[in-house]
């Protein structure tokens, strides 16, 4: 019973910081209103047509993932910035907890952003019981991996905007740009096959497409779970 | 004066040699090494001066926000800006610093022109790096750095503090850069879409892409340096009503 009391106290940990909740809803909910507002002035200005309002569901996805990406930046780093550090990591719960409990605290954001999205499918079309699952999936697989990530970079650099940036470089636009011509451009099925399985590659396309295939989805996951424990290698031998 | 620019030259000396800085230069270069290596169509060298220009989009935004930021963190906000220089004098240095900054941009975009032109010898080669018209190179991006340099000063007075906001912003900002490369490539191959664009086209964001990549653009060039001048401004206002804790 113990030992379920610590392991329930460990995964809300982190979700019980000021502010969490309402950092990230205040901020899907000013996202969600710039749309609304430049959805209905581009109808109202711009004479689009009054379906284009059907996309505001596939817009707010697709600036999710830097929504996404702030917040697990932010999330770490904030300790070494603060110099909360020191009180943390060496309070009740081990270094690993600790991490660990931060991840859990990405995949539950990673669901807050999913309710957003699957709740504007239904008020604006394009909602099915299938699509709903699969996003709910597919957020959490995204989450995971890319927090995992995150912790190893803030755990090496321990600034939050550096480590922002070095994930946004690696996994999106820039080096999908790069990727995607690579791939294009060669006749190499090794090297192709090689590209399209880097985890890199797979993060945002999948996202976009709204689901991983199997195989993707083990890559991610292999990958995060890499990554979490290079983390809790390195924060263990870290002199804080 | 002369103060003023040491102080400016400080700034920007500090940065340069700083561990992160060096780290995203080498990262810099190895993103147009890797559009060389790994994507086997033949492009000019044009391509891959942009492709790097939009690597170190973000590093510029970095940059800038740290030139305002430097003080607050390491706590001498408090000794800069109520000290021997008024608080318009050190935007005016920080203003400063964002032109040396770009021509230090560059230089490291023009080293990776050379670069370039070296390994590709048989399709770019020497003529290929003459025919870049470099005092253009150095204009556009002195422009670049100012007027969206300025826009960071103008982000970093109001979100003072805030780590997040300003992550926000430069990804934001990095996400509208590399998306506004399709539209201005749509408008200069049919240029009767400028009418439907035309709001857009005064914004400095479009122009920063236009002028990284393209040719040379007096329009543009005036629109963005307006631009920084307002952003400065504005920044300079808001610095001299804040209360420096």
């Amino acid at each position: 019973m113990f030992i379920l009391q610590r392991v329930i106290r460990v995964l809300t940990l982190d979700m019980k910081m000021k502010g969490f909740f309402k950092g990230t809803i205040v901020s899907l909910l000013i996202l969600l209103g710039v749309l609304l507002l430049g959805n209905e002035g581009k109808i109202l200005f711009l004479n689009y047509p009054k379906d284009s309002i059907k996309d505001t569901a596939r817009v707010f996805c697709s600036i999710l993932p830097y929504i996404i990406l702030v917040t697990l930046s932010a999330s770490l780093t904030r300790e070494f910035e603060n110099k909360t550090d020191k009180i943390i990591f060496t309070g009740i719960f081990s270094r690993t907890e600790i991490i660990f409990s931060k991840l859990i605290s990405f995949v539950v954001t990673g669901f807050i952003c999913c309710s957003f999205y699957i709740v504007l499918l239904m008020i604006f079309g394009g909602f099915s019981f299938k699509g709903a699952g699969n996003s709910v999936i597919t957020f959490i697989i995204y989450t995971f991996t890319l927090g995992s990530f995150t912790l190893l970079v803030s755990i090496i650099t321990s600034n939050g905007i550096i480590t922002g940036l070095i994930i946004y470089v690696l996994h999106f636009d820039l080096s999908l740009a790069l990727l995607g011509q690579a791939i294009g451009s060669t006749k190499n099925l090794f090297v192709k096959n090689a590209i399209e399985n880097l985890p890199f590659f797979i993060a945002n396309t999948g996202f976009k497409a709204g689901v991983y295939t199997f195989w993707q989805a083990f890559i991610m996951i292999v990958c995060g779970v890499l990554a979490l424990i290079a983390t809790f290698v390195i924060i263990n031998k870290k002199n804080i | 004066m002369h103060n003023l620019l040491k102080l400016s030259w400080l700034n920007v000396k500090n940065k340069m040699f700083s561990r992160i800085f060096l780290f995203g230069i080498v990262c810099a270069f190895a993103y147009p090494l890797l559009w060389v290596f790994a994507v086997h169509k033949k492009y000019q060298l044009g391509l891959y001066c942009f492709e790097m220009g939009r690597f170190m989009y973000v590093i510029m935004l970095y940059v800038a926000a740290e030139l305002l930021r430097d003080d607050i963190k390491n706590n001498t906000t408090k000794t800069i800006f109520t000290g021997v220089f008024s608080r318009t004098e050190i935007m005016l240095s920080k203003a400063i610093s964002l032109v040396i900054w770009g021509c230090i941009f560059t230089i490291l975009l023009e080293i990776n022109n050379i670069i370039v032109s070296a390994i590709l010898h048989e399709t770019i080669g020497i003529n290929g790096f003459l025919s870049v018209n470099h005092v253009q190179l150095f204009i556009n991006y002195v422009v670049i750095l100012f007027s969206m340099g300025g826009f960071m000063f103008l982000i970093v007075s109001i979100a003072f503090k805030d780590n997040k906001n300003i992550l926000f912003y430069i990804l934001l900002l990095g996400m509208i850069n590399f998306f506004t490369s399709a539209i201005v490539t749509m408008i200069h191959r049919n240029p009767d879409l400028k009418t439907n664009f035309a709001f857009y086209i005064l914004t400095p964001f479009y122009n920063a892409v236009d002028l990284a990549g393209w040719d040379f653009n007096a329009q543009a060039i005036l629109i963005n340096v307006l631009w920084g001048i307002v952003f400065i401004a504005i920044a300079t206002l808001i610095i001299n009503k804040r209360e420096i804790k």
